[in-house]
């Protein structure tokens, strides 16, 4: 038994990333380091309005003041700054209408993906925006929802044409300075995703952003802003890959979503991010702050599957400010080899008779580090709060961690939060159950593990569901506890 | 400027607490003594931003003039249940007169300063309570049971604390032998109308088959303060079981840190909390599981009525040795107010992949149709709540290791509902 869990156990730490090629795409790079010249120049080269230039050189201000947290669970060289490019756009950029002016090594990377936008296009009918190292180069059906007055296109283009919402929204859930790496986002941040939903439409497709950094040196530094006017419905999808490198690129992002009364929205997310090789060299750090701010009546609900990234950094939260709003977070990380995340969620209950959510299912192999670290806190004016979370822990190997920190704090006695955890690994009686009934090993633990998370996995919209079930059997290919 | 004024406070404090520090100390002890001592200067109180200390506030304590007292009588409250044997302190001074000691072949049981303890074992000096009760330290129990000695009858330690601005520092330490096994029942009064900071430190060593329990019983007041420090140390196939009572005090603090550094043992740690007013009380717990095969359960349950807020933090190690772990942690709290917090942290660290680990919070309120079910046989709404808290709270309450304990405590609980 013991030999046959190193094999496979070795297998888990060869399986390679498959997602790690680069692209020969000439990029047009601001130099390395960052000041107040060099968000000038992004600013410039975006043609974008005073306030926003304001809004960024106010947040640098703010940035150069604060000092880089150390309370995560996460060990791991600091990045250098001044040795980021914060802006890499591909070359050449024009306006792009249609797929078919895409360059075509461009639509080769995305075929790569296996997420071929073309194909997506026609056959799923969602609509795409593409980001690669920080600038949107695609959006998929921009004219279709038109028609219904829903706005999705890239950051930079909603600053031109959709000021007054941006300006509105932008910095209202995550403030300018609520953290570090938020900070730093809103001063250097190049492009992302923005989609608004007018009151009372029904989003008849799901919208959705794949991130790729591509460029050597540089940071990933998008934003997303998504508005869900009242009683609208929304959802999104968002992916993210990055090629193999030795050194260790920085991704900080922020996502702002906005649910006005009564309105819902629905985020997912397939996280994967370049996690560096078996020895632990390279990969991605994945800082990023995602928050949601609900009205009256409203819900929102985060859909994660974190496969990727070296470090992960990520809570993604709820503000249920309104009454009877509802909050809710589903997530699998997994982690191997040297990888290590400390994710969670954060549910800030406000009004009255909000409700929250939390499943989180944890899975480390190798000798990676996996820890829940969420807050639920009711309010003393949040009178019947309801929470419920569930933490899981499923270990593979002895070299693994898997932590939790959960916080709760409650100030209203009308209030029920119930909170639990487990760790446990995949028990032989399991894995013998099933080899009797002739299944192989692998398939028994992929069953074991899919059954696992199948509580997350229900939650994603169909064309992800397969994508992070395919994921799942690539990161722990053969895995047995 | 600011680092300038805290340490200048501080200082002032040690400087007021070595002058009227007089109580003897073990030759033995004074090299332990003396590092502390010299820790000190460079310790400072920790504010929330320290995240051992997030939820509760050292300012009140830090801004006093504490100083020791030379008061060394007190009466023993009447409630307190009879035993035959005890051990009195006042104000840090043991208490001979009202003292009964056992006469037990292989028990050795004296007070601090006529010990010759030699040792400690609570680990890291970068914390400013722990360095202030070892630098100056005042009588507590020293307890060295021999192999094969069983005890059967609980020791009751009866702690009292009395007066004005005045610090106490007990000093507490057990080792039990292989085979033998000890029942202590400590209780920690702080008289009424008294402003005292207790600033308690106990540890306890349990070697091979050694059985150790201990019952806490603690009764605060209205302006004192009362921190208290466990550092357990286990060896193979032994138990360490403790249960903390906070029934009253203004501003409560445990810290209990229990290493299972030998197979095949057993940790058990419980307490129950009831703070009403504004009163505060926190308790901490670290569980380390260092080797195999071992089991530790926790229970900590709480109800916390009109301004008083509460805090667990429960904190498992598991590490990369301790395979086949069985942990598990549970915390529950009954709010009665809209006035009253409960912030709870149930922490997990794990590095081993064969273990079972397990934690539980909840918060919540009284089930309405409970009561409603009561009143429906002719309950009152009061009687009723009564009923359910006095149930909620026997989860903890039947683990007493002695029963004698349960009319004080149980008398409590219904007067602070009343």
């Amino acid at each position: 038994m013991a030999v046959d869990e190193n094999e496979i156990l070795d297998e888990v730490t060869s399986s390679p990333y498959k997602y790690g090629f680069t692209t020969n795409i000439e990029s047009d790079k601001a130099p390395k380091g960052i000041s107040e010249e060099i968000i000038r120049l992004i600013s410039a080269k975006k043609k974008e309005p005073e306030w926003m230039l304001e809004f960024r050189l106010e947040s640098y201000r703010k940035w150069t003041k604060m000092i880089e947290p150390e309370w995560a669970h996460v060990d791991y060289p600091k990045p250098d700054f001044q040795a980021i490019h914060y802006y890499a756009a591909p070359q050449p950029k024009k306006k792009l209408d249609s797929l078919d002016e895409v360059d075509p090594e461009l639509l080769d990377t995305f075929n790569k993906l296996g997420i071929s936008v073309d194909e997506q296009k026609r056959l799923t009918g969602v609509a795409i925006d593409v980001v690669m190292d920080s600038v949107s180069v695609a959006t998929t059906f921009k004219e279709k929802l038109a028609e219904l007055g829903i706005i999705f296109c890239s950051f930079s283009e909603a600053v031109q044409n959709h000021p007054e919402l941006v300006q509105k929204y932008i910095g209202s859930v995550v403030p300018r300075s609520d953290n570090f790496y938020a900070a730093l986002n809103s001063a250097v941040f190049t492009d992302g995703s923005f989609a608004y939903i007018p009151p009372g439409v029904r989003c008849p497709m799901e919208l959705s952003t794949y991130f790729r950094i591509n460029e050597a040196n540089t940071g990933q530094f998008e934003r997303t802003l998504v508005i869900a006017d009242k009683g609208s419905y929304v959802s999104y999808l968002e992916g993210c890959t990055a090629p193999m490198r030795d050194e260790n690129q920085l991704h900080a992002a922020v996502v702002e979503l906005v649910a006005l009364d009564d309105a819902e929205i629905k985020y997912s997310t397939v996280q994967n991010w370049y996690p560096g090789d078996e020895h632990g060299k390279g990969g991605i750090y994945n800082f990023v702050t995602k928050r949601g701010l609900c009205e009256t009546n409203s819900k929102i609900s985060w859909t994660q599957v974190e496969t990727g990234s070296a470090v992960t950094w990520k809570y993604p939260s709820c503000v249920l400010k309104g009454d009877n709003s509802v909050g809710e977070f589903y997530s699998v990380a997994v982690t191997n080899n040297f990888q290590q995340a400390d994710t969670g969620t954060k549910m800030i209950h406000v009004g009255k008779n909000t409700k929250s959510t939390i499943i989180s299912k944890g899975i480390s192999a190798g000798r990676s580090n996996n820890s829940y670290r969420g807050l639920v806190k009711i309010n003393k004016g949040a009178e019947n709060a309801r929470n419920f979370s569930q933490c899981d822990s499923l270990l593979m190997g002895d070299r693994c961690g898997a932590h939790t920190f959960p916080y709760i704090e409650t100030s209203n006695s009308s209030a029920k939060v119930e909170h639990e955890a487990t760790t446990s690994k995949i028990g032989e009686d399991q894995i013998f159950y099933c080899l009797q009934r002739g299944i192989s090993e692998e398939k028994a633990i992929s069953l074991i593990v899919n059954g696992y998370c199948k509580d997350v996995l229900n939650k994603l919209p169909m064309e992800f569901a397969v994508e992070a079930q395919k994921l799942l059997a690539i990161s722990l290919e053969g895995s047995v506890g | 400027m600011e680092t300038m004024t805290n340490t200048t406070k501080e200082n002032q404090l040690i400087q007021s607490l070595k002058s009227s520090y007089s109580s003897p100390v073990a030759k033995t002890f004074m090299r332990i003594q003396n590092e502390s001592a010299a820790r000190l200067n460079d310790l400072t109180f920790p504010n929330s931003r320290v995240e051992y200390w997030k939820y509760t506030r050292t300012g009140q304590i830090a801004n006093k003039m504490w100083a020791f007292s030379t008061q060394k009588e007190a009466e023993i409250p009447e409630n307190l249940p009879v035993s035959k044997y005890r051990m009195v302190f006042v104000n840090g001074y043991f208490n001979q007169e009202k003292s009964i000691l056992p006469e037990i072949e292989g028990l050795s049981i004296r007070p601090f300063s006529e010990s010759s303890l030699d040792q400690k074992i609570a680990q890291g000096d970068d914390d400013i309570f722990k360095a202030l009760n070892t630098a100056m330290p005042q009588d507590g129990y020293i307890i060295h049971l021999i192999r094969d000695v069983i005890v059967e009858d609980p020791i009751q330690m009866v702690f009292l604390y009395e007066g004005n601005l005045t610090i106490v520092q007990p000093r507490s330490f057990v080792k039990l032998e292989s085979g033998s096994g000890l029942k202590v029942s400590e209780f920690h009064i702080h008289a009424n109308g008294s402003r005292v900071f207790a600033n308690i430190h106990s540890e306890v060593s349990v070697h091979n088959n050694a059985h150790y329990k201990i019952d806490i019983v603690q009764q605060g007041s209205e302006h004192g303060f009362h921190l208290h420090e466990t550092f357990g140390e286990q060896d193979k196939n032994c138990t360490y079981s403790q249960n903390t009572f906070t029934l009253s005090g203004n501003w409560t603090r445990n810290n209990s840190t229990i290493r299972l550094t030998g197979e095949h043992s057993e940790c058990n740690i419980n307490g129950f909390y009831i703070p009403n007013l504004k009163e505060h009380i926190d308790n901490h717990t670290i569980i380390d599981h260092e080797k195999p095969n071992c089991e530790s359960n926790e229970l900590y349950r709480g109800v916390l009525i009109d301004k008083s807020t509460g805090v667990f933090n429960g904190k498992v190690f598991v590490r990369q040795d301790a395979q086949k772990t069985n942990a598990f942690q549970s915390n529950g709290n009954i709010i009665f107010s809209d006035t009253a917090t409960m912030n709870s942290k149930p922490e997990l660290e794990i590095y081993a992949d064969d273990v079972k680990c397990s934690h539980g919070s909840t918060t919540g309120q009284l089930d309405d149709e409970a009561i409603f079910y009561l009143m429906a046989r002719g309950l009152s709404r009061e009687s009723a709540r009564k009923l359910l808290i006095n149930a909620f709270a026997e989860d903890v309450l039947e683990k007493l290791v002695n029963e004698n304990l349960r009319p004080i405590i149980e008398e409590t609980i219904n007067t602070k509902l009343a």
